[in-house]
């Protein structure tokens, strides 16, 4: 009798989680739609537009680039001088040191000859204790703040309190900008005064080849793991998020690459320091901020300024990130409940909210329980060859068509990876990563989401290589 | 394919069948985009392939027209009809890399195709007209001012604004009141960008901009962008009606603006309208008034000034340091840097010339 009820729950459950599947991936599918229309707009506005005119134009906003650095002693001077080779006309740097325990104020001070100087802070966000201001001699615009350890948002305040600009740039210290970078990322707040944040894109640099702080060629990775990422990246940034901004509803933008106007950052009391996903925590703080007090607003992504950045090359580091990346999405999503289902907060209470919070932060849960199921009813017989095949279809055979979508998008708008071989890997990679890697993806944001309440912190720890090392 | 036995496994298991059935439309789906992708790569590249062969092709002759070594026709009978608006595009990047008499060259070469876009800028895409009338304002000279004048009433505002930017860059002032008297329409841009728009039209300009800034009849937030535009300029005929704006207005980017102009061009005989706006509420009213009285300030304002270094505003701070740098009050200065309090460091650095 027990035994039956056992068998009749799993099998609902089975159920559940194939109509789960379907709706998650159909929502990705429908982003990924709109990201195709957005997209070909978004190329077909570029070709419109001179991006020598802007450069030349002296109406561009002052930008203060803020990039936190952490124990960053392998990459902070060849990504500092990187940042000094961005073509933007007014533009300040302010390296942030987080209390680093390796050589990363020394090594920006041999480099840069830093000399200690006074600078007025602007704003008053409460942050660890400050230790030094040093300004560079051989280079004007180049400050370094250095700081008492305190975590990566509380660097992004501490860097936010220094700066002068209508503008900021969020960045991480070891990402590498394209030189346009800036130019074309600020573009958003010229054409539409009302623009209050807006993203770009983060690519993988493994695989590339760096000189004199810019990426000269764009190659894949040529180990499994790292292209997996690229792939994924391609997914997340050109099907996701372009899909999610023609909706009008951006809620992530990420913390390696993205401009802020620094007024209403300060307004809303700056980077939330008790969550590691700061990133988004902000974005979703905006909106509701605005939203609440009907400033109208608008926070865009832009598909082609790119930060090219490391990603982890072990199954170890990759896990931490994970882990910490759904963390950071259940607390910002926890903290602002509020806002879901919430018709005052428009389409974003009832579209964007909904959404990341039914098929994102769940998704790890009902994924990994859902494979579990599949297996115990297998054993116990209760697997059905409809089942089977009904199951496989929506695990992976909906995952495979999502990243040939975003590898169309990419041939349709960028091509970054002009040798045809590497088209030819992605496409394959969008077949293989469905047997393992989408799997322990789900596993490490399963943990993610079981320790969110353990309020764990950290930069979360990252092995650095160094640009001028060609990474596997 | 042995039909009769798939409809035997359809009657017997429709379900299943209907899933296989269904799997396979979206798999051949997923297949397609995977093959739209190679499509796209094989096709892009070809064009690349066919561009650069053109482009191989043109290069040297087109240096050799420039240096006047061989006449255009030798060029232009390399342009087949299927490739006269690529060579327009490719004549425009040419363009970018030459300057006065060899750039008069380039737009005579590109003369013969122009007429080509103006048929472009009939096309429903947006992107397409305003890609069409940069082309035709880096390309075509004067001779297409007036397409190009129609355009600022293009209803996509995109178009109106790339139109607006070539008549600043390429047209005379003559075009300046068409531009303002439509400056409704880019209310949207940022105004240190429309500023800077106008400004590159020169001083030439600066009469109609004195004339929006001290019209009542224009929205505030185009005669901000006038008086951005004046000080870009320098412009010290427009302190008269800058102080008369400082008077009566009320609107604060207006105030800040016009401040900063004032910052710039303004005189001892404006003081008044400047020092009305020293105790402001607003932090950026007090900064700019600050910085504009620390450029025509008398020495009666420096105790002001002075105190200004006390704001609780940053900005005010900044501005009053500087101010007092601009007004030569160094012994100020030095009394600031000698204080036992943070703000003595910034009053030292702005003494040793460093920026603070």
């Amino acid at each position: 009798m027990i035994y039956g009820i056992i068998l009749r729950l799993l099998d609902g459950f089975n159920a559940l989680v194939l109509v789960y599947f379907v709706v998650l991936n159909a929502g990705y599918f429908i982003t990924g739609l709109f990201a195709f229309r957005s997209l070909r707009r978004y190329v077909r506005r570029l070709r419109s537009l001179d991006i020598e005119d802007l450069l030349g134009s002296t109406g561009m906003p002052p930008i203060t680039l803020i990039a936190p650095a952490f124990n960053e002693e392998a990459t902070c001077v060849e990504a500092t001088r990187s940042l000094l080779t961005l073509r933007y006309g007014d533009m300040e740097i302010l390296v942030c040191n987080d209390g680093s325990k390796d050589r990363t104020l020394d090594r920006l001070r041999e480099a840069f000859d830093l000399e200690e100087a006074f600078r007025l802070q602007t704003g008053d966000i409460p942050t660890a204790g400050i230790r030094g201001v040093y300004r560079s001699r051989t280079h004007h615009v180049l400050w370094v703040i250095d700081k008492e350890n305190g975590g990566k948002a509380d660097t992004l305040n501490a860097g936010l309190n220094f700066c002068r600009t209508p503008l900021f740039c969020a960045m991480d210290a070891d990402s590498l900008l394209e030189r346009e970078a800036l130019t074309r990322i600020v573009r958003p707040f010229v054409e539409d005064a009302r623009t209050i944040a807006a993203g770009g894109v983060i690519r993988i640099i493994n695989g590339c080849t760096v000189r004199e702080g810019s990426v000269v060629e764009v190659r894949l990775p040529r180990e499994l793991l790292p292209r997996f990422q690229v792939l994924e990246y391609l997914r997340a940034f050109l099907a996701g998020r372009m899909g999610w901004h023609e909706l009008e509803s951006t809620l992530i933008i990420s913390g390696a690459f993205g401009v802020f106007r620094r007024e209403l950052v300060v307004e809303v009391g700056g980077y939330a320091t008790d969550t590691v996903g700061e990133d988004m925590e902000l974005v979703v703080r905006l909106h509701r901020h605005c939203l609440e007090q009907k400033i109208p607003y608008t926070i865009g992504f832009v598909p082609d300024p790119v930060a090219w950045t490391e990603c982890p090359g072990t199954l170890k580091v990759l896990g931490r990130q994970r882990d910490r990346w759904q963390r950071g999405l259940v607390e910002t999503l926890l903290r602002h409940r509020r806002m879901l289902f919430n018709p005052r907060y428009g389409r974003i209470g009832m579209l964007a909210y909904p959404y990341f919070v039914f098929l994102e932060m769940l998704s790890p849960l009902i994924e990994v329980l859902g494979y579990l199921g599949f297996l115990v009813a297998l054993v116990l017989g209760r697997v059905s060859s409809l089942y089977a095949t009904a199951f496989l279809s929506v695990a992976i055979g909906l995952g495979i068509g999502l990243s040939f979508t975003a590898v169309a998008l990419e041939e349709l708008g960028f091509r970054r990876y002009p040798r045809r071989s590497d088209l030819y890997r992605l496409i394959w990679l969008a077949v293989a990563e469905n047997f393992g890697y989408r799997q322990l993806t789900a596993l490490w944001r399963l943990r993610g989401l079981v320790t969110v309440f353990r309020k764990a912190k950290g930069w979360g720890r990252m092995e650095r290589r160094g640009f001028g090392v060609k990474p596997g | 394919m042995n039909w009769s036995r798939w409809w035997e496994f359809y009657l017997r298991d429709s379900d299943l069948a209907l899933l296989i059935l269904g799997n396979l439309v979206f798999g051949a789906a997923a297949a397609g985009l995977a093959l739209v992708a190679v499509a796209l790569r094989i096709s892009n590249d070809r064009k690349a392939r066919h561009w650069n062969r053109l482009e191989r092709l043109w290069e040297p002759l087109t240096l050799e027209v420039v240096v006047g070594v061989t006449p255009p026709e030798r060029l232009w009978a390399l342009v087949g009809p299927a490739d006269r608006l690529r060579f327009v595009n490719y004549l425009l990047r040419f363009a970018k890399r030459v300057s006065g008499s060899e750039r008069r060259i380039v737009d005579d070469l590109a003369a013969p195709y122009l007429h080509l876009l103006l048929r472009q800028l009939t096309r429903r895409t947006p992107e397409r007209r305003a890609r069409a009338v940069q082309t035709l304002s880096t390309l075509g000279s004067r001779r297409y001012m007036d397409a190009i004048l129609r355009s600022l009433d293009d209803p996509s505002p995109l178009v109106a604004m790339v139109a607006a930017r070539s008549l600043a860059r390429t047209g005379g002032p003559e075009y300046a009141a068409g531009i303002l008297s439509r400056m409704h329409r880019f209310d949207q841009w940022r105004p240190s960008f429309l500023a800077s728009m106008l400004a590159t039209m020169g001083p030439a300009v600066a009469p109609a901009l004195r004339r929006a800034l001290a019209d009542s009849a224009y929205p505030p937030s185009v005669r901000a962008v006038a008086a951005d535009a004046l000080r870009e300029l320098h412009d010290y005929v427009s302190a008269d009606a800058a102080a008369l704006v400082l008077e009566a207005a009320t609107d604060r980017n207006l105030i800040a603006a016009t401040l900063n102009l004032m910052a710039h061009v303004g005189r001892s005989e404006h003081l008044p309208a400047v020092r009305r706006h020293a105790t402001s509420k607003e932090p950026i009213v007090r900064a700019r008034a600050i910085a504009a009285l620390g450029h025509v300030g008398a020495a009666e304002d420096l105790p002001f000034i002075v105190g200004a270094f006390h704001d609780e505003s940053a900005w005010v701070v900044l501005r009053a340091g500087e101010a007092l740098l601009e007004a030569r009050a160094t012994d100020k200065l030095e009394a600031l840097a000698r204080l036992d309090t943070p703000r003595a460091h910034l009053a030292q650095q702005l003494l040793a010339g460093k920026p603070a």
